[in-house]
């Protein structure tokens, strides 16, 4: 089995600044007044770990554990401090309801640019875009601008366009619960199949019996530590009996 | 040979092409004609420099696609396959940014030709007709000039200082090279600029000022235009990420950069000796006096004029990478 996703002695620290900084004004002000003080807050420490093609692996932790940023770092969206992160195939990652997407264009060309995002040609999307919107069930929808969609219409859009465009590694980070009991038993099914034809998955979410069912092994994250890893079932029932 | 060696050789081979028809058309259009000594101090080393330069790109070229069909890397190599990667994209955001512009307006891409016809015959009228006639010759065509070259410049730094917080959903979506988003916003500005151009040619043929063949220089001219507006764009993208309020402090510069940029006087006016002197440092003044000395003067101007522009673009651009490199890893964070 080779490796889709080495994950190699990540290391990440946030430099916190107390309060936010965001115009000159305020910056000169606190320098002034020497409230410029960092505070180092470690997020990630030293993390290894691997993922095998076809693999289920899923994260687990409470909320600030460093979950999300974890899934950044390997998406490739944040730098981390040290280490390294190698992926052997083409990612999709869903990180979140509104990324990827211009929220003043309509369905139909957001479909393209999040694709070409995503890196793929004019011709590979062309024929897959009658699926996209087939799987999407969002019909007339598609020509008015995104910004009057819902956030579960939102999430169909962002998930149909990565479920047929059948990534090898796909990203998830708790964007499915905003899903309806339908469209949620659909984009399950849709998710076995890609896993069936060799897809890596990452998976986080707070649901126990999604991660029982669907993940092969489990990572659970604490305060920027990997607690526990090894066979899913295990790691969640050890997460959630923890005190 | 597969698609990356391909698409590396067919840089090589474009880029050689246009570089050789540039060295020898500048060396006509611009050593040839001058009036001065430059012939004779600059123009003798002009081949051997260029012969030089051009030798050893070809060198590089054939060493880059070699190293291209060995799978190894190299700058030329690396070029090749983010052109190959993030081409769909960059046309994809350009066309994002003429839809939004025109959405709701009724003329739609004809302002791009309208705004700088109407800016002129506004400034006409004021600067001609109501404070009295400067006695520049070919005004109107004077004037469009410098408000179509200024117009680029202010277009292209303002859309592009938001190219970062703009884009903050796609930047969190997944990677792609984030010099990707102010670029593509510099090349929408290029688009208008386009379209800006007709008026200004309408105006010269019909005050008669036909094209010689120094006219191609002008082109030259626009392209470092274009990479000091491209340097100084990185540079403003990658301050807005951190201080929002560049925005506004942008504003200000832009509207005194303005009045600094001889667009509807004539330096030759200017009684203030200071100012004359630091007017030397304003690279738009360099880009305008070397345009307006092709187009209404139609001879080439001093050689000092291009060396301005070719420093002021380079310098630019220079201060624009590296900010935007050292700075653009922390961009996921404050975006």
């Amino acid at each position: 089995m080779s490796n889709m996703i080495e994950v190699k002695n990540i290391s990440m620290s946030y430099k916190m600044a107390e309060g936010d900084i965001r115009s000159l004004k305020e910056y000169t002000v606190k320098w002034f007044s020497r409230k410029l003080k960092r505070i180092d807050h470690q997020v990630l420490n030293n993390i290894s770990f691997s993922v095998d093609k076809g693999e289920v692996m899923g994260i687990i932790g409470v909320n600030g554990a460093g979950k999300s940023t974890l899934l950044k770092i390997i998406s490739g969206i944040l730098k981390p401090n040290s280490g390294n992160v190698i992926l052997n195939g083409k990612i999709i990652p869903l990180l979140g309801l509104g990324s990827g997407f211009d929220m003043e264009l309509t369905g139909i060309e957001n479909i393209y640019l999040n694709a070409a995002i995503l890196g793929y040609s004019k011709e590979e999307i062309d024929k897959k875009y009658n699926k996209i919107v087939e799987f999407s069930e969002l019909g007339n929808f598609l020509h008015q601008p995104i910004r009057t969609y819902s956030s579960g219409m939102l999430m169909r859009l962002g998930f149909s366009i990565a479920a047929e465009m059948e990534p090898e590694i796909l990203i998830l980070d708790e964007v499915l619960s905003v899903g309806d009991d339908r469209f949620r038993t659909k984009s399950q099914k849709r998710i076995a199949e890609l896993i069936k034809s060799g897809a890596t998955v990452l998976l986080v979410t707070h649901n126990a019996v999604a991660i029982k069912t669907y993940c092969h092994r489990a990572l659970w994250l604490d305060k920027g530590n990997i607690k526990m890893i090894g066979d899913a079932t295990k790691v969640m029932d050890a997460y959630t009996k923890r005190k | 040979m597969n698609k990356l060696t391909k698409c590396v050789l067919k840089n090589q081979i474009i880029v050689s092409i246009v570089l050789a028809v540039s060295i020898i058309l500048f060396y006509f259009l611009a050593i040839f004609n001058v009036e001065e000594n430059a012939h004779s101090t600059f123009g003798q080393w002009y081949w051997l420099i260029m012969g030089l330069i051009f030798g050893a790109f070809i060198c590089y070229g054939i060493w880059s696609v070699i190293r291209a069909k060995n799978n190894k890397h190299c700058l030329a190599v690396n070029i090749a396959d983010k052109m190959i990667k993030y081409g769909f994209l960059l046309k994809q955001l350009v066309k994002r940014d003429f839809k939004r512009k025109y959405k709701r307006s009724v003329l739609g891409v004809l302002w791009s030709f309208l705004n700088p016809l109407l800016m002129m015959g506004t400034q006409y009228l004021v600067f001609s007709t109501l404070l009295g006639n400067q006695n520049i010759p070919y005004f109107p065509v004077y004037l469009l000039v410098g408000i179509v070259t200024f117009n680029f410049f202010s277009e292209c730094t303002t859309t592009s200082m938001e190219s970062i917080t703009g884009n903050a959903s796609l930047i969190k979506k997944v990677y792609v090279p984030k010099y990707i988003y102010t670029l593509s916003k510099a090349l929408s500005a290029t688009i208008n600029f386009g379209f800006a151009l007709i008026p200004l040619f309408i105006f010269m043929l019909a005050m008669q000022l036909w094209p010689t063949p120094g006219f191609l220089l002008f082109f030259f001219n626009i392209g470092l235009l274009f990479v000091f507006c491209l340097g100084l764009s990185m540079f403003l993208a990658t301050i807005m990420v951190f201080f929002r309020d560049m925005h506004f402090i942008w504003g200000v510069i832009r509207l005194a950069w303005m009045y600094a940029t001889p667009i509807f006087y004539s330096v030759e006016r200017i009684q203030n000796e200071t100012f004359k002197m630091v007017m030397k440092f304003n690279p738009l003044f360099h880009f305008l006096k070397v345009s307006r000395m092709l187009i209404i003067d139609r001879v080439s101007p001093n050689l000092y004029s291009y060396l301005w522009c070719l420093i002021s673009a380079a310098g630019m651009f220079a201060i624009g990478c590296i900010t935007f490199k050292t700075q653009q890893e922390k961009f996921s964070l404050y975006v």
